[in-house]
């Protein structure tokens, strides 16, 4: 039983430490502490920004021609979208024979001129340029369509015409006959 | 010998190829063009195959019934060419220049369906010719010879007569119109107003 007292006091026994162990504290402290260890410059820093992994460079590829792949379609989508209006547009107004016929409108109820028109115009686009010279196209494509329309039926009309005449004869001298 | 046989058998084909080729139903109305300074009334109409198939474009046989008959009867169209000349008097024409069209239709191919003659109404004598292939009509030549007008009609290609004579009258031109006179003792009425633009 003493022994064991004996030993307890030998291990909680206070102990001197030798006499260089606070140098060496300190010495590991300051060679573990992140301040002390040497900063890199904000240059170092910027450049060490573009120096990722292989396989960042790789995601930031995909996302660039993801982002390419995006504005083409859309690109696509937005010319579809304008041919298509032009192409309502073209439909919806009439054939210069239609538009000879249409009245005038009396000058009190013609809408006053926009203000705003003039630089419209000078602002527009090459692209709403393009579109117009489509539309124009489109237009004298439609007036050489009915007027081919026109002389066809007007030739049909006639061979028909005639044709029938040639039957009426025939079906007249055969009456006259019997 | 193999070779001489083959060139034989081309040179047999090409020359039996020529007649299809020559055989084309259009016919040269071209010389007609010399009344239109005496004509009072003329209708000049040349609608070839471009023409055709740009007017095609513009019937929608959705619209009426008439433009999809007229669709139906277009196509494979190669041309439809027509020449009337209206006159104040007459002998402005002679037997010749009716002569001159008639001839073409006496060629091979060509075949006479109707030729009749009315003085009913007004001396008119009508022909009319076909070329036809088999049981397909390839084209269609009509003269119409009256004392003061002259129509020469000639459409090139497969055409249904019966539907193209149901066509008369059933669609509207604008700025035409055909007007026939019906009383035995009239004159000539058949008068074709022509475009106002002309």
């Amino acid at each position: 039983m003493r022994h064991l007292d004996d030993e307890l006091r030998k291990a909680f026994g206070r102990e001197e430490p030798s006499p260089d162990f606070v140098d060496r504290v300190m010495q590991r402290v300051t060679a573990q502490s992140p301040t002390a260890q040497a900063k890199p410059g904000w240059r170092r820093r910027f450049f060490l920004m573009f120096e990722p992994p292989l396989i960042r460079w790789a995601a930031i590829g995909a996302a660039a021609l993801l982002l390419i792949v995006i504005g083409v379609i859309g690109y696509q989508k937005s010319r579809q979208t304008d041919d298509r209006q032009a192409t309502r547009q073209q439909e919806k107004t009439p054939a210069p024979e239609q538009q000879e016929q249409q009245p005038i409108n009396p000058p009190e109820k013609v809408a006053p001129p926009d203000k705003d028109a003039r630089p419209r115009l000078v602002n527009r686009k090459p692209k709403a340029r393009v579109n117009q010279d489509r539309l124009i196209a489109a237009r004298e494509e439609r007036r050489e369509g009915l007027e081919a329309k026109r002389k066809l039926l007007l030739a049909l009309q006639v061979t028909s015409f005639t044709l029938n005449e040639a039957q009426r004869i025939v079906r007249e001298d055969r009456a006259g006959r019997e | 010998m193999k070779a001489v046989l083959k060139c034989a058998l081309f040179l047999f084909l090409m020359l039996a190829a020529l007649p299809a080729e020559a055989q084309d139903a259009r016919l040269k109305i071209d010389q007609l063009d010399k009344f239109s300074q005496k004509a009072t009334e003329m209708i000049d109409v040349t609608v070839d195959e471009n023409l055709l198939q740009l007017a095609a474009k513009f019937l929608n046989p959705k619209r009426s019934p008439e433009e999809a008959a007229i669709k139906e009867l277009i196509s494979g169209l190669k041309g439809v060419f027509v020449r009337r000349f209206a006159f104040e008097r007459e002998g402005e024409f002679t037997r010749e220049d009716v002569e001159a069209i008639r001839s073409q239709l006496h060629s091979p191919g060509w075949s006479r369906i109707v030729g009749v003659r009315s003085r009913k109404r007004t001396v008119i004598d009508v022909e009319v010719y076909i070329m036809t292939e088999g049981s397909i009509i390839k084209g269609l030549g009509i003269i119409a010879v009256e004392p003061k007008a002259l129509t020469v009609a000639n459409v090139v290609g497969p055409i249904d007569l019966e539907k193209l004579s149901q066509l008369e009258g059933k669609f509207g031109i604008p700025r035409f119109d055909l007007v026939r006179g019906d009383t035995p003792d009239a004159e000539d009425k058949t008068k074709i107003k022509p475009p106002e633009d002309k």
